[in-house]
């Protein structure tokens, strides 16, 4: 279940940041936090990579939204990492 | 202690929500408690580390549960990243955890390996040195930590008189190194990140930081979105996302960089707009006019090297570089204002080419002549790939011709003040230099060569070296040479490899790095390293102690005593060339503070190691205070804020080659790249990096995100070409050149988007090796190759 801790900026067209947290705020996966100029701090919570990465998307595909920068990360130990390919076949005892 | 579940999501939850927060406020204004370093009240334990990937030195904040890295943070604290962290940054964590991690010795055995001890890996090592330890070499690595690269150089040079050790740096930053020689006569950027922060301008010359060093970009696309004027010139031979964001997008031919930097200085000269007064004061003129040049070079006069510019008009730079001739006036134009402050920046692009030094020379050439240099925003900067290119490789001295602290093996007073240093016999230190890179691996992989035994440590050379087909994959046919690797994962190189040494990674092992704006980083073990993994340093050490064991006189100093010795606070020896006693002291900490007696002999001054503990890096020199406090250095060679610039000078270059507090201002003249597009082989081909992988990807493919995001290797084709081909996107094609060929996917509208008769092809994929295809001609100074531009042709292979 990942967590990320994100940064979003928003445009500077009008009220886009308030038009932006409101769409946050409708998706229980995400927790606003403090704000300063056209930057937001968020939290997402999602149940697996996939959602996860889905959900950046859809962040990111937000027209209020100008850039969102990742600055936390959970590492979820099911997620096992894979080997190469080369490599995998390469040594082996 | 492990934490319930619900609470342990809740304490990242926290901590993400701070982490955010801090980033969005600022580190002092954040209400919310930010993760505490060295803190198990939540049962996690934070840890700051500099990330394992490129040269920027972002750092991390590194959350551990259980033995195991469960969360990575931006470092707030960091002045370098500011919190914020790239896509591999934030899943820098990963790279511990892939599932084939080396985690036994293993030794070849026929086509396969067999697992042996430490002990007998050892010993194994050790006797195939003590037969030709003339015949052995080390290549390393930008990736060492600071203290792996000096045990590596100093068993070598200090130890068994050798100097055939080399890194791969080579590969990627040896043309910066020369380019700075020949300029200052010193290595490393003058300037640093700040000035990203305080230009006007920034000019990337053949460098795409939208995606290699993207925290880095961010500072400048940060400025921008906040209002400021900035404006970003991409010089390129290809569109990349650095161009999708620039100002101005000069697209030019390959070597076209020579020409260009040529034509702004004709234009300054000839409109008479260079900086007088800078020039006069502080530079000379610099050109090769005997049949054998050198770094140095010769003296010319300011009407010399007028008249040599005088042919490179903008017409003409345009004929040669593809840039139009207003484009080229456009750029002189801007570094003839006095109020205009421009900073500008590169790295591979400049660096792998066979005009390297000449370039580099030009570009800080062209900031020279216009005054843009030494105050904050006006700089040339050249960056680094690995995250230790300039900490390890080149201030320690791992260069062939190199001691610490940028120091000759071919001066006689430098290997004496070396062996005084060591407390070695005199004449111990082999005043000739070993063999670079490229020279290296011709003499492991030819007949008859003078390399028999070669130990590769933290770098990939079987995925990295040009020509593979000529400089790597020979060593399969000739028996009597023998291959030692440490990897933490099987690789390209480990395929050939005789012998495997099983490695720690990164939090597993104490570390130093350095960056590309001097800034050394220092962190401690966090985890455990998997199995019987361990780490580079020790497995030096322990081959040292071992060959002195066996005999081998040039472990011991001149009173006897083991090169590597080390006491406790006590006085007591301490083997740590036992596994099992290698972390009863800080290994690293003696070793630095060893080593930083190098760095005050040519001003890169180091603080002692525990200062480093407290911070988030410093930048050399760091000189101490009269209050005891020690001061890092953002500006070399200005009074504002270097303290070696003499009182009473706004600027000194004191390490001039000239020897009067002068840089030096060259003049080189074009040349044709040695391969060219012809009827046989008509493309331009370019090699890099791509955003989501990092190198040869023996990292960041385990990393699952990342390889979905980016899963394999690509060619780049325009799509007027490809539709002259015949082919399309995701079909399979044959790019070949005079060397060799690899099969690869066609991607038209990808990352880049290359002019007609360009293709570009990422070099991450050990499945796709696109150093089968490339050149290894290479620069005559820095001897590093040219992976930017070859002739190469695509086949289609499909009916």
């Amino acid at each position: 279940m990942p967590i990320s801790g994100l940064r979003v900026r928003f445009t500077d067209d009008g009220d886009a940041m308030d038009r932006g947290i409101a769409a946050l705020e409708g998706d229980r996966r995400i927790d606003i936090g403090a704000r300063r100029d056209d930057k937001l701090a968020i939290v997402l919570e999602t149940q697996d990579a996939d959602e996860d990465k889905a959900a950046w998307k859809w962040i990111n595909a937000l027209p209020e939204v100008r850039h969102v920068d990742v600055v936390f990360i959970s590492l979820d130990q099911d997620d096992q990492t894979p080997s190469a390919a080369i490599g995998a076949e390469g040594v082996k005892p | 202690m492990t934490m319930p579940a619900t609470d342990r999501r809740q304490f990242l939850k926290s901590a993400a929500m701070a982490a955010a927060a801090g980033a969005v406020l600022g580190e002092t204004e954040t209400s919310i408690a930010l993760p505490v370093l060295g803190s198990e009240d939540s049962g996690i334990k934070w840890d700051k580390a500099p990330c394992r990937f490129c040269g920027t030195g972002c750092h991390v904040q590194v959350g551990v549960e259980d033995g195991r890295v469960v969360a990575i943070a931006g470092d707030q604290h960091a002045d370098v990243n500011k919190g914020l962290l790239c896509v591999k940054g934030y899943h820098v964590g990963m790279i511990l955890y892939g599932e084939d991690r080396l985690t036994k010795p293993l030794l070849r055995r026929g086509d396969g390996f067999v697992e042996i001890s430490w002990d007998e890996a050892i010993d194994i090592a050790a006797r195939r040195i003590m037969q030709s330890p003339d015949k052995f070499a080390i290549y390393g690595s930008g990736q060492w930590t600071i203290p792996e690269g000096y045990v590596a150089q100093k068993l070598m040079k200090g130890g068994l008189s050798n100097n055939h050790i080399d890194p791969n740096a080579r590969l990627c930053m040896a043309s910066a190194v020369t380019g700075f020689l020949a300029t200052y006569g010193v290595d490393e950027p003058a300037g640093c990140y700040d000035d990203l922060d305080a230009c006007d301008v920034v000019i990337t010359w053949g460098n795409n930081p939208a995606e290699m060093h993207p925290v880095l970009f961010s500072r400048v696309m940060d400025r921008q979105s906040s209002g400021e004027k900035v404006m970003l010139i991409d010089i390129s031979t290809r569109r990349t996302r650095t161009s999708e964001v620039a100002d101005e997008y000069l697209e030019m031919l390959p070597h076209g960089d020579v020409a260009i930097a040529l034509g702004i200085m004709h234009l300054l000269v000839e409109r008479d707009q260079y900086d007088h007064e800078f020039v006069s004061r502080f530079c000379n003129f610099r050109a090769h006019e005997s049949g054998k040049p050198t770094l140095k070079g010769e003296a010319i006069s300011f009407e010399e090297y007028k008249s040599r510019l005088a042919m490179y008009t903008p017409d003409y730079v345009e004929q040669l570089s593809g840039v139009p001739a207003e484009k080229i006036r456009m750029l002189a134009d801007l570094f003839a204002d006095p109020d205009v402050k421009i900073t500008s920046l590169w790295c591979m692009g400049m660096n792998q080419h066979t005009m390297g030094t000449a370039i580099n020379t030009l570009v800080h050439g062209v900031h020279l002549l216009s005054g843009k240099f030494g105050v904050p925003g006006n700089s040339p900067t050249s960056l680094t790939g690995q995250p230790s290119a300039c900490g390890t490789a080149r201030e320690v001295g791992t260069l062939s011709h190199l001691l610490p602290g940028g120091r000759l093996v071919a001066n006689d007073k430098h290997r004496a003040d070396a062996e005084r240093l060591w407390n070695l016999p005199e004449g111990r230190i082999n005043p000739k230099i070993g063999f670079h890179t490229l020279k290296m691996f011709e003499e492991f992989t030819k007949e008859g060569g003078g390399v028999s035994t070669m130990w590769v440590q933290v770098t990939n050379p079987g995925q990295t070296l040009p020509n593979l087909n000529k400089l790597f994959e020979p060593k399969s046919e000739l028996d009597d040479r023998f291959l030692i690797v440490s990897e933490v994962y099987p690789t390209a190189t480990t395929q050939l490899a005789d012998l495997v040494l099983p490695a720690a990674m990164w939090v597993e092992k104490n570390g130093i790095f350095g960056n590309s704006e001097r800034r050394t980083q220092q962190w401690f073990r966090m985890v455990e390293p998997p199995g019987d993994a361990r780490d580079d340093c020790w497995m030096t050490i322990a081959v040292a102690h071992r060959l002195m064991e066996l005999g081998h006189p040039g472990m011991k100093d001149k009173d006897g005593v083991f090169i590597f010795h080390m006491e406790d606070e006590n006085g007591n020896e301490v083997p740590i060339w036992e596994w099992e006693h290698y972390y009863d002291i800080n290994v690293d900490r003696h070793l630095f503070d060893d080593y930083r007696r190098f760095s005050r002999m040519k001003h890169k001054d180091l603080a002692p190691y525990d200062e480093y503990v407290k911070t988030r890096g410093m930048r050399w020199p760091v000189v101490q205070q009269p209050d005891g406090s020690w001061r890092e250095t953002r500006f070399r060679f200005s009074a504002f804020d270097d303290p070696y610039v003499k009182e009473g000078q706004p600027f000194e270059f004191y390490h001039s080659t000239s020897g009067d507090g002068r840089a030096q201002i060259w003049v080189h003249d074009y040349k044709s790249p040695p391969e060219m597009p012809d009827e046989d082989y008509p493309f331009w081909l370019n090699t890099g990096r791509v955003l989501e992988h990092w190198h040869t990807g023996t990292m960041t493919r385990r990393i699952p995100q990342l390889t979905r995001a980016m899963p394999s290797a690509y060619v780049e084709l325009n799509p007027e070409d490809a539709r002259e081909l015949n082919v399309r996107d995701g079909e399979v094609v044959r790019v070949e050149s005079r060397r060799g060929s690899t099969d690869l996917p066609v991607w038209t509208r990808g990352r880049g988007y290359p002019p007609r008769g360009q293709i570009f092809v990422p070099f991450f994929d050990e499945t796709m090796l696109v150093n089968h295809v490339t050149l290894d001609e290479h620069d005559p100074f820095s001897k590093q190759p040219d992976f930017k531009k070859c002739a190469a042709r695509v086949r289609k292979i499909s009916a």
